[in-house]
């Protein structure tokens, strides 16, 4: 069960947040509940500190390192993570 | 509080490369007082330890570093480039740089849900690109 969602971005600062704003609406989106998402610094992405992690797309490679990840093209738009989460969360609940 | 000044937009041509295009867009911050010298290089390395994680969508980089790094105030300044600024190993370039300082984890939230909802809109994103002037360019940004 995906409880908690870490974004993360190089420093933690700019891009993790605006990942974190979009996430929670895409699963406001797709009725999703009782799932915690914050975001943090690259340096806190280890395995165990959340059940799925969100980061750019070049970043993934190190996230998948620490745990189920997905790695996003564009940060800006809802739809991208909402695409990625629906999946991730189909494939949780099955 | 705001975060965007007009003297802190600018159009350029083009960049001598992605770092030369870093050094650009910090530029307005480091002469208004808003960042240490070394801001600039701590954008640069980040990039070259992780990628350009800076890219946020299509034709738009968000450089920025940590508090840490050099930032002394929260502030943005905005630089449009006419020509394509390639990074290397990522398929996509930027035109578009919104450079961002934070002098701490929270000052600049506000700023940054305004800015993610504004380039969400990839119409809006083509306007701004076609920007033919400062005044215009700073128009868009303006509520920030």
């Amino acid at each position: 069960m995906i409880k908690k969602i870490m974004c993360f971005c190089g420093s933690g600062l700019g891009t993790s947040f605006v990942m974190e704003m979009n996430a929670k609406k895409a699963l406001k989106n797709l009725g999703i509940e009782g799932v915690t998402v914050e975001h943090s610094t690259i340096d806190d992405v280890i395995p165990g500190a959340a059940d799925l992690f969100i980061c750019s797309a070049d970043l993934l490679p190190n996230a998948q390192k620490a745990g189920k990840a997905i790695g996003l093209n564009n940060m800006v738009a809802v739809k991208e993570v909402q695409e990625k989460l629906k999946a991730v969360f189909e494939e949780d609940q099955a | 509080m705001k975060l965007l000044k007009q003297e802190n937009v600018q159009i350029c041509e083009t960049a001598a490369g992605w770092q030369d295009a870093i050094k650009i867009s910090v530029l307005p911050l480091e002469r208004s007082g808003y960042v240490k010298g070394c801001y600039k290089e701590g954008i640069i390395e980040n990039i070259e330890k992780l990628g350009p994680y800076i890219i946020i969508a299509d034709h738009i980089a968000l450089p920025h570093a940590r508090p840490e790094q050099g930032a002394i105030g929260t502030q943005i300044s905005v630089t449009l480039f006419r020509e394509d600024i390639e990074f290397e190993g990522r398929e996509t370039s930027a035109r578009l740089f919104v450079t961002l300082a934070a002098k701490d984890n929270n000052s600049h939230l506000d700023a940054l849900m305004h800015i993610s909802e504004l380039l969400s809109d990839e119409e809006v994103v083509d306007e701004i690109l076609a920007s033919p002037d400062v005044p215009t360019l700073y128009h868009y940004f303006e509520r920030i």
